[in-house]
């Protein structure tokens, strides 16, 4: 049983990380320099899984009906891993959840039953809820500086580019030039257009007009996010929540701290964006 | 004994009822489930990120556990010796790959006899194995099966994460500007994997140190000795070990995710310019962060200007060699008792020298 549960296993992970290359999105649980290992060691697995299910049924067809059987009869769980089906796919799950009820039952609770539940569960989890990024609950509890940036290749260029043109400039690139050149006074009246989401920190003790237009930065993947960001004066009467993706057009000025501040002419809602993060 | 099966029939009713009545709820709401009051929605919040956290630790975990297997699976089918056979007949053509095996081969006949010796070069065999930790624990447990004490696995386990070379690169990679920290990382790695092998190697006889299940597994497999269907050994093998390591990272990812949503990082943070605090910070962030150590230089080096050197450094040491995501799947190979020790021993070791590091700097 234990290997038709690891083929299958193998086959839906391997489906996963295909799903989620094909479709953009394995950038919003892993580093870009993650991504080709990922879809080759997915293909490798969903190959193997595959040959293996077919080997395995193959070769010891008798036996894998017995076991199915017997985990068919165990009606509890199965009742459960139907209704979580229902709840996420379609309601004709729960019609099959009745006629699992319904049906007759002799043995106990197979052993691997646990290790099937627990695997199927984190792949149909991976397969059928939609994929999404981290929100300010978890920035709120990792933010301690809010612009501490890294200089990579990408914002090494950022601060060459800064005397040429700093109109495609991103929050990334602003953030690692607010590190090279941390003077506030510097970027006062430059023209800014960045994206990211709304969030209120409580830890900035920020008025109810500021905000942080946020975003993470990942090295190795979701786990490390840390979330940067830079404080934007809030246009009055607009019915933004926090966790809205927002883009923000204006110009950078000060507060009365002296801190630098987005002065926003213009904030524009958007979707949440296939990266949304900063590497 | 009527009674009970009254009752049974009785729970079939009320489940049935239980399920039409979620049916109808379903056909006339739509899939509003998620409409959830302001608090209930940060709740959701909530969990959508601890499944964002496990999906993404698994996610990244896969490839290298899938390597792991992988190279486990060709140790299981002895595809090395068939290749070492191989280029001893074709020494000429495929002279590099035979200088590798020529230093491999000797692995074997020396390393009964002579304690530090077969230490030192077990740590050094993940020179060979690119793995991260977690792609590691299949190789060791098809080692221990092929004949490896278990000190020599452990240390196998605790060098190979730091001493390979897609480590070295990333690391070298990140804190290009101060080389010293490259060495320092490399040299700890080596000596407290040997170390604490060798400590452990005094004790006999070695498999009391192993998990019950994994003892009989071993006693199976030399039982039976191979068959002789080379695919069917290897599928064998390879769905085997992937399913026991594949169950363990789902536990252990979902450890590390919860303690990364319960516990606020900010906790442990806050205590970045103290010499000793900081130590113990960073290497309990180490501990729940369970990142792959390929290329966690990356990331400690965002910490380097609110911390103390040592206590990045004590990071870099202490967190390839132990983590949650790691010792849950350790668990499945050695007994409760021996990871307790060897945690400890890393972290006093790892400690120590970010310590001293601090002290020097």
């Amino acid at each position: 049983m234990n290997k038709l549960i690891s083929s299958v296993t193998l086959m839906g992970m391997g489906l996963y990380g295909i799903l989620l290359f094909n479709a953009n999105k394995l950038g919003l649980y892993i580093h870009p320099r993650f991504f080709e290992e990922s879809y080759i060691a997915s293909i490798v697995a969903f190959i193997i899984g595959i040959i293996s299910l077919v080997y395995f049924i193959y070769t010891e067809k008798n036996k894998l009906i017995i076991q199915i059987k017997q985990i068919v009869n165990n009606r509890i769980l199965m009742i459960a891993v139907l209704l979580g089906l229902s709840f996420f796919i379609n309601s004709i799950f729960l019609i099959v959840a009745a006629l699992v009820v319904l049906m007759p039952n002799k043995n106990g609770i197979p052993k691997e039953f646990a290790s099937a539940l627990l695997t199927l569960g984190i792949i149909s989890i991976g397969l059928f809820l939609p994929a999404k990024g981290l929100s300010s609950i978890t920035a709120s509890q990792r933010s301690i500086d809010l612009n501490s940036i890294n200089l990579t290749q990408d914002t090494i260029s950022a601060v060459q580019n800064f005397s040429k043109s700093t109109t495609n400039f991103s929050l990334g690139d602003w953030i690692a030039m607010q590190n090279f050149n941390p003077d506030p006074e510097f970027y006062v009246d430059k023209e800014v257009k960045v994206s990211g989401f709304l969030y209120k920190p409580t830890n900035l003790n920020l008025n109810t007009e500021t905000a942080v237009v946020a975003r993470f930065i990942i090295t190795c993947c979701a786990v490390d996010a840390r979330p940067v960001g830079l404080r934007m004066q809030l246009i009055e009467d607009s019915d933004l929540k926090p966790d809205d993706w927002i883009e923000v057009i204006g110009k950078f000025g000060l507060d009365k701290n002296n801190e630098l501040i987005i002065l926003a002419e213009n904030i524009n809602k958007i979707s949440e964006p296939t990266n949304p993060y900063i590497y | 004994m009527k009674k009970i099966k009254e009752l049974a029939n009785f729970n079939k009713i009320i489940l049935l009822l239980g399920l039409l009545v979620i049916f109808f709820y379903q056909i006339k709401g739509g899939y509003n489930y998620f409409n959830f009051s302001p608090e209930g929605q940060l709740i959701v919040l909530r969990v959508q990120d601890f499944i964002t956290l496990v999906l993404s630790i698994i996610v990244e975990a896969f490839p290298f556990v899938i390597l792991g297997v992988s190279i486990s699976t060709l140790i299981g089918i002895n595809f090395f010796g068939w290749l070492k056979k191989t280029t001893y007949n074709n020494k000429k053509v495929l002279l590099p790959l035979y200088l590798l095996y020529f230093y491999s081969s000797k692995i074997d006949s020396k390393l009964k006899k002579n304690r530090i010796y077969s230490h030192v070069k077990v740590s050094l065999l993940g020179v060979f194995l690119p793995v991260c930790e977690c792609g590691n624990v299949p190789v060791a447990r098809r080692l221990l099966m092929g004949g490896f004490t278990v000190s020599q696995s452990i240390t196998f386990l605790l060098a190979a994460p730091i001493l390979n070379p897609v480590t070295f690169l990333t690391t070298l990679e990140a804190f290009n500007y101060d080389k010293s920290i490259v060495i320092i990382r490399l040299l700890s790695g080596f000596l407290i994997a040997n170390f604490i092998g060798i400590i452990l190697s005094f004790k006999k006889p070695q498999n009391e140190f192993l998990n019950l299940d994994f003892y009989q597994e071993i006693c199976e497999i030399n039982e039976h000795g191979h068959s002789k269907n080379t695919l069917k050994e290897a599928l064998n093998i390879f769905n085997r070990e992937f399913i026991e390591m594949f169950k363990v990272l789902i536990i252990g990812a979902a450890l590390a995710a919860a303690s990364q949503t319960f516990i606020p990082r900010d906790i442990i943070i806050t205590i970045g310019q103290n010499p000793v605090l900081s130590i113990l910070a960073m290497i309990l962030l180490a501990f729940v962060i369970s990142i792959c150590s390929n290329v966690d230089a990356f990331f400690a080096l965002s910490y380097v200007n609110s911390f103390t050197i040592g206590s990045v450094l004590g990071f870099l040491i202490f967190g390839p060699m132990i983590d949650i995501k790691l010792l849950t799947m350790l668990r499945t190979t050695y007994k409760a008792k021996l990871l307790a020790i060897v945690t400890l021993f890393v972290f006093l070791f790892s400690f120590l020298i970010a310590l001293l590091v601090n002290f020097i700097k």
